[in-house]
């Protein structure tokens, strides 16, 4: 078992490493390629501040995770149009079908953030495995960073914020 | 051939199930469970060919409940696949020991999905991994 | 190029060529055939292929979607993906192929030096709208020949459904 002085080594070689945010969007882009047929590019904290002020309604899906001495959250914060053409893409909705319930596009952006979690820990993890909590979803209108770590994406030209907070 | 798809997520196993209708593959019944105690009691209850499964879910996760089919003879003719967020080594070696026939790391395009059905409705699967 | 192309091709004199244009689309079902493209750049060609009733269909799109100009969409549809791909899946079944076993692949999405025409990335974003849209028909991509920096050329046989894709180093078979 390893020490609290090597957890917290761990622990801080996690927050503050440039490869830690790159291999965070290289998550968001491998989930959002594969799994929902959308471009992912990185973000720019300009752009994202613009664009950001012109989204009337955003949904923000947390999930935590516990990997060994370590644990913490991601949270994958949206636009609500956007979680429309994700869960479209996901599902392969046909247009003549009834667009989703608010449970539905609950469900499809705490997929996508339970995704992002796993293929970013699964990256950053070194082989070790990891619990997941079910995704809390929630509306919300705060879109400042709410982490340690912050990832700015664009998928499919709208703004995404991914927050990484991590704990002992 | 009868699946069972067991996963917390709705959305998930929506799209699963619209991967097996547009496959060749020829299936009579696919069942679904939200957690691995829904899984093993629909197990018991109905004679299953091919299970799907997550691993991180609330109640009873993934690999409990396939613990808990590895230790019952009656399911030993079941096929078992993982679909996970969790790729890492532990849960790769702790599958293959469960006798997990694949390990199938989300995310996954369809097509993916798509060629271990085919290869397991072919009978033609041991213990590969298509990722 | 041309006696390379001959040569890995053999072609029947008697063949008759369609060439299919940026922003066209074709379908043919007769096994004389054969479907044709050039300078797939940032473009993507869908090539679909019914084995059991020989039907090919050959669609080459510019742009992802048509909300960008939809008196364009409306005139030329195959120049988007978005109204392309449902026009080439309609024309083709009226032609006789049927989805559940239609062999589709996809080549293109090479990322070009940007102009005017064209954004950053249209490659890339023209695969994606591509899978996109043919999941969303019910459709599976059966393999694809995309990305890079060069332009590409295809043949799809009416007659066998064989795609040779060509670049200007090699021909390879899809």
């Amino acid at each position: 078992m390893s020490s609290p002085k090597s957890r917290m080594a761990a622990l801080q070689a996690l927050i503050h490493s440039d490869a830690a945010a790159a291999a965070l969007f290289d998550a968001v882009r491998c989930v959002a390629e594969r799994s929902f047929f959308s471009v992912a590019e990185p973000g720019h904290d300009e752009v994202f501040d613009l664009e950001a002020r012109r989204v009337p309604k955003w949904l923000s899906a947390t999930v935590r995770f516990e990997q060994g001495g370590l644990a913490g959250s991601v949270s994958c914060t949206l636009p609500e149009l956007l979680a429309h053409s994700l869960f479209d893409a996901f599902t392969g909705r046909d247009p003549a079908e009834p667009p989703p319930t608010s449970d539905l596009l609950v469900d499809v952006v705490g997929e996508f953030s339970n995704m992002v979690c796993g293929a970013w820990l699964t990256r950053v993890a070194s082989g070790r495995a990891f619990t997941l909590s079910r995704p809390r979803v929630e509306p919300t209108s705060h879109v400042g960073a709410i982490g340690d770590v912050r990832v700015l994406a664009a998928i499919d030209d709208r703004p995404v914020a991914v927050d990484v907070c991590v704990r002992t | 051939m009868r699946i069972l798809i067991v996963d917390d997520s709705a959305m998930m196993r929506a799209m699963i199930k619209r991967v097996i209708k547009l496959t060749d593959v020829p299936v009579d019944t696919i069942l679904e469970a939200s957690n691995g105690e829904e899984g093993l009691a629909l197990l018991r209850a109905h004679d299953v060919h091919l299970l799907l499964t997550d691993i991180n879910m609330p109640v009873m996760n993934g690999a409990e409940m396939l613990r808990a089919i590895a230790r019952d003879d009656r399911w030993r003719g079941l096929s078992r696949v993982i679909i996970s967020t969790d790729g890492s080594t532990v849960r790769r070696e702790e599958a293959a020991r469960l006798d997990v026939r694949c390990y199938l790391e989300k995310p996954f395009s369809p097509e993916v999905l798509r060629d271990v059905l085919t290869e397991i409705a072919d009978g033609r699967l041991a213990g590969t991994d298509p990722q | 190029m041309k006696a390379t192309l001959d040569a890995a091709i053999a072609v029947d004199p008697s063949t008759r060529r369609l060439v299919v244009g940026i922003g066209e689309c074709a379908v043919s079902n007769r096994p004389g055939d054969l479907l044709v493209t050039h300078g797939l750049g940032s473009c993507i060609a869908v090539c679909v292929f019914d084995p059991q009733t020989t039907v090919a269909g050959l669609l080459h799109f510019l742009l992802p979607e048509a909300r960008i100009n939809p008196e364009r969409a409306r005139v030329q549809p195959a120049v988007f993906a978005d109204t392309g791909i449902p026009l080439l899946l309609s024309v083709a079944a009226q032609h006789g192929l049927v989805r559940q076993r239609a062999i589709v692949k996809l080549v293109g999405g090479a990322e070009m030096a940007v102009s005017p025409e064209v954004t950053f990335n249209t490659g890339r974003r023209n695969v994606l709208a591509a899978r996109n849209l043919l999941w969303r028909s019910g459709v599976f991509v059966a393999g694809q020949e995309v990305g890079g920096t060069a332009a590409r050329t295809l043949h799809l046989s009416v007659a066998t459904g064989r795609l040779l894709v060509f670049n200007q180093h090699a021909c390879k078979e899809l």
